[in-house]
């Protein structure tokens, strides 16, 4: 009886630890998905960073497998097997895609499986997913120590003004460890706030209309007479308009018209037959001269004119003077001839 | 400094000599003495009554012992881990952290040094006990093979036990550690097993269970090896147990060596 209770209660107590290790492994199996149904899928990565088989595959935050095998097909080119378990295929589409992601900045690595679109259809066995580019903690730290150098730099580089300024080199060192700068500067503050004052009392002057300048500011007559002018103004421009219309109207009669004057103008024959009109007129003007003087020296006219007896006498000679054609003759009222000789 | 004369050198090499030779001798000696105990354990009849009762004398008697031991052990090292952890923001790693120490090292080794304090010097001295009141002479002269109802009952009953016990130990660590997770912060069972387990793997779970096998096997084996060689006098009862727990002690390390470095290779 004895040995049959120490029997019992030793099977018990073994019975009851081989309970917990059959339960310890199911648990760590289910785990690694090794009591449920699978589907294989696979990707191809050209670096998977340390990724290994049993390693965990998360589909929208939830363990839906494991990484089952890696195998290395080329120099680039790294195949990795992810076991899914049935339950989540129907989720995960042909253009889901696969990238190696990170469990915080201690964790291991995992397989992240993004959403797809339903369009493109569920994946089946042994189908490869597109690979995306995951966060690479590797990455982050090259970025990380290529900014710790630039802001040692930028350290360095304050360092060096830093320096400098407290060594009064410079304008702003000087700025700093001097103080006639600040009593000058106080000189000027004071010297602005008299000039902000002088202001002060103009900008109030003009407000107050004060002055030329306040009632060109505050009054309207000024604002008035401007527009009066302005109004002038366009008047005098429309007539100056019509005037420079009527001139060009003139100066396209005087090119291209049919009158006096554009022949004037352009017939060269008529400019020689107008000199020599004139010349002829210049001609006919001395002849005549010479004929009143040759009738007022005749003795008939003499004896009429009492008066020209007692003149003096006067150089009474003909002075014949050659003229070419565009001179301008000038008579004297003494009778006398000249001639001013232009271009 | 004393010089010593020619025969006290000659009387220290002797002692050297004999120390050296001693460890040698010990360990053939062990080596046959396991030769013959395996012989037996495959060598009908089989004493299953005898398994029996060592079985719950060495292993249901201990059971307290043990589980005490790992309840503290789980809930003292989560109390240590807790704030390393924290510093590093690991605290969801807690779980897993315990969970993979415990199963993998101290699980096994701690119960396995407490079954060589408690079941190894008792085996020892017990069998020692048997040689100087020449009971196991009786045996011998009477055609009971001591070896088989004795040695063999014993290893095989400390063979099946310390495994058994130590998936307790892991078990009520686990226990420690969950209520001492639950000091720092609520933590409700399944999230603290999820977190448990999904560190662990079989790597983790099987040589270690293969580890306390062997473990047993040697804390039965050495125990009953130095009772079984122990002297006529009284006194070898006590030299038997003592010697019997220091041996297995170092056995246990150095299987735990042995077990690291290959499942480091795996």
């Amino acid at each position: 009886m004895k040995r049959t209770k120490q029997a019992l209660r030793l099977g018990i107590f073994v019975a009851s630890a081989l309970l917990l290790f059959v339960v310890a492994v199911y648990l760590i199996g289910s785990k690694q998905n090794l009591f449920s149904s699978n589907t294989d899928l696979h990707a191809s990565f050209k670096d998977i960073r340390g990724l290994m088989p049993g390693n965990l595959v998360r589909f929208a935050g939830i363990n839906i497998g494991t990484v089952k095998d890696i195998r290395i097909v080329a120099d680039s080119s790294v195949v990795v097997t992810l076991s899914i378990r049935d339950d989540y295929t129907d989720f995960i589409y042909k253009n889901s895609q696969v990238q190696i992601g990170q469990e915080g900045l201690m964790g291991g690595k995992i397989v992240l499986i993004s959403t797809g679109d339903p369009a493109t259809g569920k994946v089946e066995k042994d189908d490869y997913l597109p690979v995306a580019d995951g966060l690479d903690i590797q990455a982050m730290i090259a970025q990380a120590t290529e900014m710790l150098e630039e802001a040692k730099g930028t350290v360095a580089s304050l360092r060096s003004i830093a320096d400098k300024m407290d060594h009064g080199e410079g304008d702003i060192a000087r700025l700093l460890n001097e103080q006639s700068l600040t009593s000058g500067f106080e000189t000027a503050t004071d010297r602005l706030n008299e000039s902000l004052a002088d202001i002060n009392n103009i900008t109030g002057k003009i407000s107050n209309g004060e002055g030329d300048l306040g009632k060109l500011i505050q009054s309207d007559s000024i604002t008035t007479e401007v527009n009066r002018i302005m109004a002038g103004l366009s008047i005098t421009t429309q007539r100056a308009d019509s005037l420079v219309n009527e001139l060009h109207q003139t100066s396209y009669s005087l090119n291209h018209g049919e009158g006096v004057l554009p022949r004037l103008l352009h017939d060269k024959e008529m400019g020689l037959n107008v000199d020599t009109a004139i010349a002829k007129v210049d001609h006919g003007v001395v002849q005549v001269t010479r004929a009143a003087e040759t009738i007022a020296n005749s003795w008939i006219f003499r004896l009429f004119s009492k008066k020209r007896k007692k003149e003096p006498e006067v150089g009474t000679s003909v002075q014949e003077i050659k003229v070419n054609p565009g001179d301008t003759l000038l008579i004297r009222h003494e009778g006398r001839l000249a001639a001013d000789s232009r271009e | 400094m004393k010089q010593l004369n020619l025969r006290q050198k000659l009387r220290v090499k002797e002692e050297t000599r004999n120390f050296y030779n001693g460890i040698f001798i010990d360990l053939g000696e062990l080596v046959i003495f396991t030769g013959n105990v395996v012989r037996q354990l495959f060598q009908p009849p089989f004493e299953h009554r005898e398994l029996v009762k060592q079985g719950f004398l060495l292993g249901n008697k201990s059971f307290a012992l043990v589980v005490v031991t790992g309840f503290i052990m789980g809930l003292v090292l989560t109390m240590q881990m807790n704030p390393i952890l924290s510093d590093f923001g690991a605290q969801t790693l807690l779980p897993g952290v315990i969970a993979v120490s415990m199963v993998r090292e101290l699980g096994p080794v701690i119960t396995g040094l407490i079954c060589a304090g408690k079941i190894s010097s008792g085996i020892g001295a017990e069998i020692a006990a048997m040689r100087v009141t020449e009971q196991i002479d009786a045996m011998e002269v009477s055609g009971t093979r001591p070896l088989s109802y004795v040695v063999a009952s014993r290893v095989m009953a400390t063979t099946i036990v310390v495994p058994v016990l130590v998936i307790f130990a892991d078990a009520f660590s686990l226990l420690g550690a969950f209520l001492a997770v639950n000091i720092f912060e609520d933590t409700s069972t399944t999230l603290f097993m999820n977190r448990a387990f999904s560190m662990l793997g079989f790597i983790d779970l099987f040589p270690a269970t293969l580890k306390t096998v062997l473990f047993g096997f040697f804390i039965g084996l050495i125990g009953s090896y130095k009772g079984y060689t122990a002297g006529r006098g009284t006194e070898s009862v006590g030299l038997s147990a003592n010697s019997a727990v220091v041996a297995s002690s170092l056995t246990i390390f150095v299987i735990d060596l042995i077990f690291v470095l290959i499942t480091s290779i795996l």
